[in-house]
């Protein structure tokens, strides 16, 4: 106990050294965390368990008062009963699925196939690539599909050596295009926008009336805010596109892909059907995601179980293609209760037993039957199917294609899960510890402009996602900063600062994903050389016109309030 | 989960009734998620971690490391999310009482309070595995360290993103 004791007035010590009241066992946790965090540990684990010895030996050493943990039981709660954080496992789910039935690359392929012979063909399928990625994963890989046109013009050198040239630029497209690579992403997305209205509600009080005279924007919800973030997407992917057609323009050699082996004629007889087939099943689920996401009729759940289930028979088409007929005439029947549901009210207060209810409840009833036995044969069917498909199992197993999308799914959603509530758990203890007062402190070092505050909140955050990871990053970085930003984005006048802090943190987002992944730090590109090329090549022109982008979202938040 | 959240979607089109899924469902849901997932990762070795200095280090380093992250971090961390849970166990109670949810048309109160109940043994029983999942996190690098183990347990793990089929 002596021992814990002279901890305590150590501790003391080192605070007395701080110009700010309170900072310097919070800027101690931070640097031990970050130690903790580069020897090995587990993020998720290294965030919490770092804050939680901390917490213990404060409070045992008597630094810090014996109540410093115990928001975190309401923290906890609040977690594990959002209904934004609820819809994750069921995104995640319909992600994995898309991805482990290999959808993306089927259209990827039959891309290729059509435009390889034509003039610019990389690109326009790169471009098409872009579209449909953003349509498949309903709104989610539009965030980060521009990344797949800067890649290309790396691989396409000379056309000598063709079948390398292609087959690189198929796997450089399979690689960046893997929707599990966007699902942090994804998962900070949503999350940052239920943050954002939490924050706003608690500094701002009821949110204005925009200028824009929409009237969805005097009730915004997580989904106005993915709605929104659209724009700066096709900002940024019509910038891109222009310096590409730039870039061609200059050097053209660059963006001619030929294939000899087949007659041209021939080539674009077979592949263009094949090409308009592969695309029908995925744009239809897009649309209808995208038109969930739009109306205000359905919750966020509710849209997620909707694209978790038209997943699952996307992926049953592909994998299992002989009993398409149960699927299509599933997907007729829930198409047709939604439809009859907007026509007729079976309320059981207002329901009368004429023949005209009758009728519709029997029909109803069918197709409810009928929907929900179609889903459950596409389960057995999915159950049947393995990974190797000449050894099929039809028993079932471990192995099987259902089996290892919900362990995927189970890992993925876990570990998003467990890092959410650390952070929260990091949070609370960094407040606790004297962290409120280096923040205060932080802001009013740039007191002159408003501005520049939300600038320095922003590449506080870039700045932690490089030396750490973006995920944890964001999630620590944006719960302590966010309030900050919120209050200097008042300050300046902006009035719909839920939309306009969102696209700008989204937009931060897609500048960390493009230096690295966003689970590992920048370092950890710097040992693999050959991956240096492309961050170079990366960082000199997306992050240019990603940049010129974000300066004018930030110097001009109306762009984003004409919505 | 899927299939429960789309069934209430689809009744509720039909009868026009937002029937939802009580809360206490949401919370038992993600807690299944939660520590089954992450004792499955921990399991499996696939999880999140900056491996930039790690993969340097010899076996019995990387022993050491995982030894100190189950005794430091997993097994605190387990026991003190089972504690903060138990103490908001009244006020949980509380909550159900008073505020019962009008989406649960067919579920009556009294079921839905103990379902608070199901969800602290939910809770409860994956602490336990979470810590358990931590002992053999011991065990195996305590085997390590003695050179009796297969160093193959200490493979690198994957990102959250591109796992391949």
């Amino acid at each position: 106990m002596e021992f814990l004791g002279e901890i305590g007035e150590r501790l003391l010590e080192l605070n007395s050294h701080f110009e700010y009241d309170g900072g310097g066992v919070a800027v101690l946790l931070i640097l031990i965390t970050l130690v903790v965090l580069y020897s090995g540990v587990p993020l998720s684990f290294a965030l919490a368990g770092t804050a939680f010895l901390f917490a213990i030996i404060t409070m045992i050493s008597g630094y810090s008062e014996i109540q410093l943990l115990s928001p975190f039981a309401q923290t906890l709660k609040q977690t594990l009963s959002n209904q934004t954080i609820l819809s994750i496992p069921l995104f995640l789910f319909a992600i994995v699925l898309i991805e482990k039935a290999g959808i993306v690359n089927e259209v990827i392929k039959k891309m290729l196939d059509h435009w390889r012979q034509k003039s610019y063909g990389i690109l326009y399928t790169a471009s098409l690539i872009d579209l449909c990625l953003s349509l498949i994963a309903a709104i989610i890989c539009a965030l980060l599909a521009p990344l797949t046109i800067l890649k290309l013009p790396n691989y396409l050198r000379t056309p000598e050596n063709e079948n390398q040239l292609n087959a690189s630029s198929e796997k450089t497209i399979f690689d960046v295009t893997s929707p599990l690579n966007y699902i942090p992403a994804t998962i900070i997305l949503i999350l940052s926008s239920d943050l954002i209205i939490q924050s706003s509600g608690q500094l701002l009080g009821p949110i204005e009336i925009g200028t824009s005279g929409l009237e969805k924007l005097l009730n915004l919800t997580p989904r106005d805010f993915l709605s929104a973030a659209i724009l700066p997407v096709i900002i940024i992917l019509g910038l891109v596109i222009g310096l590409q057609l730039f870039r061609m323009f200059k050097t053209p050699r660059n963006y001619v892909v030929q294939n000899k082996d087949l007659p041209i004629e021939q080539l674009k007889i077979n592949s263009r059907s094949e090409l308009l087939k592969s695309l029908i099943a995925p744009f239809t689920y897009c649309g209808v995601i995208l038109s969930c996401l739009l109306v205000t009729q359905f919750s966020l759940v509710e849209i997620g179980s909707i694209a978790a289930i038209g997943a699952l028979f996307l992926a049953a088409y592909k994998v299992a293609p002989e009993k398409k007929n149960i699927y299509l005439n599933t997907i007729i029947s829930a198409v047709s209760i939604f439809s009859l549901g907007n026509f007729i009210t079976l309320s059981p207060s207002e329901f009368d037993f004429s023949p005209i209810n009758i009728a519709a409840l029997s029909i109803t009833l069918f197709f409810l039957g009928y929907s929900l036995y179609g889903i459950f044969l596409t389960i057995k069917y999915l159950s049947e199917k393995t990974q190797n498909q000449q050894t099929e199992d039809l028993k079932g197993g471990k192995n099987t294609f259902l089996n290892k999308v919900m362990l995927t799914t189970l890992e993925k959603t876990s570990q998003i899960l467990l890092l959410i509530i650390s952070a929260s758990l990091f949070v609370i203890v960094f407040n606790g510890l004297g962290g409120e007062h280096l923040t205060n402190a932080f802001y009013e070092f740039s007191s002159i402009k408003s501005h520049y505050k939300i600038i320095a909140g922003l590449i506080a955050m870039i700045v932690l996602a490089l030396l750490i990871s973006p995920v944890g990053a964001l999630l620590v970085g944006g719960a302590i900063l966010i309030p900050e930003i919120v209050s200097a984005a008042k300050v300046i006048g902006i009035v719909n600062t839920e939309l306009w802090i969102g696209v700008a943190m989204l937009m931060s987002l897609q500048f960390i994903q493009i230096l690295k992944s966003a689970d590992q730090p920048l370092f950890q590109s710097k040992i693999s050389s050959h991956k240096r090329a492309n961050n170079q090549d990366l960082k000199s022109t997306y992050s240019i016109v990603l940049l010129i982008a974000l300066l004018l979202i930030w110097y001009f938040p109306s762009l984003i309030m004409k919505i | 989960m899927v299939l429960a959240h789309f069934l209430c979607l689809l009744l509720k089109q039909i009868i026009n009734i937002d029937f939802g899924i009580p809360a206490e469902t949401n919370w038992i849901f993600l807690v299944l998620i939660l520590f089954s997932g992450c004792t499955y990762c921990l399991y499996a070795e696939n999880y999140t971690q900056i491996s930039l200095f790690n993969k340097k280090l010899s076996h019995k380093l990387k022993s050491f490391i995982n030894l100190a992250t189950a005794l430091l971090f997993i097994l605190p961390l387990a026991f003190f999310i089972f504690g903060t849970s138990w103490h908001y166990l009244p006020s949980l109670w509380n909550e159900v009482n008073v505020s019962p949810d009008i989406k649960a048309y067919f579920i009556q109160p009294e079921i839905r309070q103990k379902s608070a109940y199901l969800y602290l043994l939910l809770i409860f029983i994956g602490t336990q595995l979470l810590a358990l999942a931590g002992l053999s996190q011991i065990c195996k690098a305590v085997l390590n360290i003695r050179e009796k183990g297969h160093p193959q347990n200490l493979s690198p793990q994957t990102d959250l993103g591109g796992s391949e089929m």
